[in-house]
């Protein structure tokens, strides 16, 4: 899961992506809007969080460019809580709207919420046989019996959950696990796949050679009527 | 109460004065119709008495001699030959009975001796109530008691008219019109009257209550819409059409009024949410920071990063709330201390506490003082030159030079704070004053700065008596002046 930050409060922005990096959740940061933008357009984030009142380009204006060119689901995060500004907001395509100072809790809670509504199944849990994704609690059982799994691996398994029937290219998952500070060449994902297995069982998670991974199953979007 | 109602006064003051005037015009028009009937009855009365007081003198002889006892006849229709005096008293009681086919009836009366000498009256009426008031009428008034004289008036006497001919000589003759259908006639008249009146000031009333409406239609709408304004819709403005009326100029006044208020408001809602969002942003790193290090299990190495990156949030914090209240002293009218101090003394401070400053942003400071007396807070003024040196620092490329020059001029210290960097822009120049206004958001933010300084550079010089001013322009620095009264 790859989110954008755009913030100017530096302090905000680093314990935020620190937060979200704890989280699992692949994380880059832009300390305006022009930055925020650029990174925006050039790379397919899972969401944004977006700081209203910026120096350069502010979230509005960000928004309104991106929005001419991305869906990319998009939550504010602002100062300003006037209902005038939180409708300007939304009616400029944002998703969601959050006010400083808020909870992390309640950060994180809408961000998955965010991702979720952007799935091809809001359900809050995943099965596949006989393992359980719990998307609310982040937490992966097999039998019944929790498995211990990092924030990365969680997101690796949801994400090819998500997908799951599709081969989903290593491209693809580098560019919603890692950000852009991590090296993509590394094999990292190998690392994460191989952990996955030895929790998880080998048979959940399959090796296309020269493709990529997949888990069996039909898609959640196309079940069978 | 109904009447406070301003078009029912108008309506009740309407109505007063229509009807007052309809009353006044139709019952002198009532007179005067009446006086006007009345003196056809007496020439009527008068023509009859010339047409036939030869009659009656037949029929009464001596009515028509000068004196009682008289020798010679008055008459000159008697002497007339070939007369034959039964023909003549035929041909005089013909006339009488003419007479009274035209409703008018004889008396021929001795007052002296109250003795009725020929009536025609009805038998229903006595003629010696008659004879009582011609006898009443023919009483002399305020003349000494004399011989009768000639005597030719009209009287009215209950529902008659009444013509006394008194000829020289005792008796009289009373001719009698009967004014009964007269009198009718004007009851009717004046009923008449009194309808038409009560129509011209209902319709008049009717009218008065539309115009009053009209008129007032305008002041229902001021209302209406300063009630709308009053209830929030602060946007709202009162329509004016024609700003020339009384109305109109109310109107005027009123969105001027509001307009002022709403401006006012706008300000206080704006400050409000600059406020709030300069304290939230800190607040924000702060609750995030330490949610962050809570969540798990950290080193201490992290516990002092989190808690450090909290302190500093803090004290920004501190640094608004500070500001925020100064202003809201310097609003609520703090005294200013009247020390006297020295602008130059100031001046020479703040330049040594900032060459530490300045030597890290590699600005030079340039001094140019000489003595400034004034009176006030040494305090509030050393900061006053603080914040606009550090500004003047601040906000400038490296290799910017700061001149801080006092001296007294014209009966005026100034103090002027001069640099040549980069300027602010034009539009920017008339809102630097402005509570939390920011030139350049990054800049000032790293800084620290909330954009409350350069307010309370103004609020703090004019609570002195001062007016500060600000020239620019891009690329070649800016100025400021704040001037003081000199002590």
């Amino acid at each position: 899961m790859r989110i954008l930050l755009v913030e100017d409060e530096a302090p905000l922005r680093a314990s935020l992506l620190k937060v979200l990096r704890e989280e699992g959740y692949a994380v880059d940061g832009a300390a305006d809007g022009a930055e925020g933008l650029r990174k925006a357009l050039e790379c397919d984030y899972d969401a944004i969080l977006l700081d209203h009142m910026m120096p350069a380009m502010d979230g509005r204006e960000m928004l309104r460019r991106l929005r001419g060119v991305k869906r990319t689901p998009v939550m504010m995060l602002t100062a300003r809580d006037s209902v005038e500004d939180r409708v300007v907001g939304l009616d400029l395509g944002a998703d969601d709207y959050l006010v400083k100072p808020f909870v992390q809790q309640e950060l994180l809670a809408r961000l998955r919420a965010l991702v979720r509504r952007n799935r091809p199944t809001a359900a809050v849990t995943i099965a596949l046989g006989d393992v359980v994704i719990d998307t609310v609690a982040r937490r992966v059982s097999r039998d019944g019996k929790e498995q211990a799994v990092t924030g990365r691996e969680y997101t690796l398994l949801e994400y090819l959950a998500h997908r799951r029937g599709a081969v989903v290219t290593r491209a693809e998952l580098y560019e919603h696990l890692f950000d852009e500070n991590e090296d993509t060449l590394s094999n990292l994902l190998e690392v994460h796949v191989c952990n996955l297995r030895r929790k998880l069982g080998a048979e959940l998670i399959k090796t296309r050679r020269g493709l990529g991974y997949v888990i069996e199953g039909v898609p959640a979007g196309k079940a069978r009527p | 109460m109904i009447f406070h109602s301003i078009r029912w006064r108008i309506l009740a003051w309407n109505f007063g004065l229509l009807a007052t005037t309809a009353a006044v015009l139709l019952v002198a028009f009532h007179r005067h119709e009446r006086a006007n009937r009345t003196q056809a009855v007496d020439l009527r009365l008068r023509q009859l008495m010339t047409t036939s007081m030869g009659a009656v003198g037949e029929i009464v002889p001596g009515v028509a001699g000068p004196r009682p006892g008289a020798a010679t006849p008055a008459n000159p229709a008697r002497p007339r030959p070939n007369d034959n005096p039964a023909q003549r008293k035929a041909k005089a009681e013909l006339t009488v009975r003419e007479l009274e086919r035209e409703g008018c009836r004889l008396l021929v009366a001795d007052p002296g001796k109250g003795e009725v000498l020929f009536s025609s009256l009805g038998s229903e009426e006595p003629a010696a109530v008659l004879l009582a008031a011609c006898q009443e009428q023919l009483a002399p008034k305020g003349e000494e008691a004399g011989p009768a004289r000639p005597v030719d008036l009209i009287f009215t006497q209950g529902t008659r008219r009444i013509l006394l001919h008194r000829p020289p000589g005792p008796t009289f003759v009373a001719f009698l019109l009967d004014t009964s259908a007269l009198e009718a006639d004007l009851r009717l008249l004046a009923w008449k009257l009194f309808a038409a009146g009560f129509a011209l000031t209902g319709v008049g009333c009717s009218i008065g209550w539309v115009l009053a409406g009209r008129s007032l239609r305008p002041l229902d709408r001021i209302a209406a819409d300063a009630e709308g304004i009053a209830a929030g819709d602060y946007g709202r403005k009162i329509d004016v059409e024609d700003t020339e009326s009384e109305l109109g100029r109310l109107a005027v006044v009123l969105n001027e009024t509001f307009g002022r208020m709403n401006a006012a408001r706008e300000r206080v809602t704006r400050f409000t949410a600059d406020a709030s969002h300069e304290l939230r942003t800190p607040l924000a790193v702060i609750l995030s920071d330490s949610q962050g290090a809570l969540r798990q299990e950290r080193t201490p190495a992290e516990y002092q990063a989190a808690l450090e990156t909290i302190q500093r949030s803090a004290l920004r914090m501190k640094a608004i709330s500070d500001a925020l209240l100064e202003l809201a002293q310097g609003d609520a009218g703090r005294p200013v201390a009247q020390d006297a101090c020295d602008l130059a003394d100031l001046a020479d401070e703040a330049v040594a506490l900032l060459g530490r400053l300045a030597r890290d942003h590699q600005a030079k400071l340039v001094a140019n003082l000489e003595g400034a007396p004034v009176k006030g807070d040494a305090g509030r003024l050393g900061r006053v030159i603080l914040n606009l040196v550090v500004n003047a620092i601040l906000h400038n490329a490296a290799g910017v030079t700061v001149t801080v020059s006092t001296g007294t001029r014209d009966g005026r210290a100034s103090l002027t704070i001069a640099d040549d960097g980069r300027g602010i822009a034009a539009e920017d120049l008339p809102r630097i004053f402005d509570r939390f206004h920011r030139a350049d958001a990054a800049r000032s933010r790293h800084t620290g700065g909330a954009g409350l300084g350069l307010a309370i550079v103004k609020q703090t010089v004019e609570a002195h008596g001062g007016a500060i001013a600000v020239t620019s322009e891009v690329g070649r620095g800016t100025v400021f002046v704040a001037s003081f009264p000199a002590a």
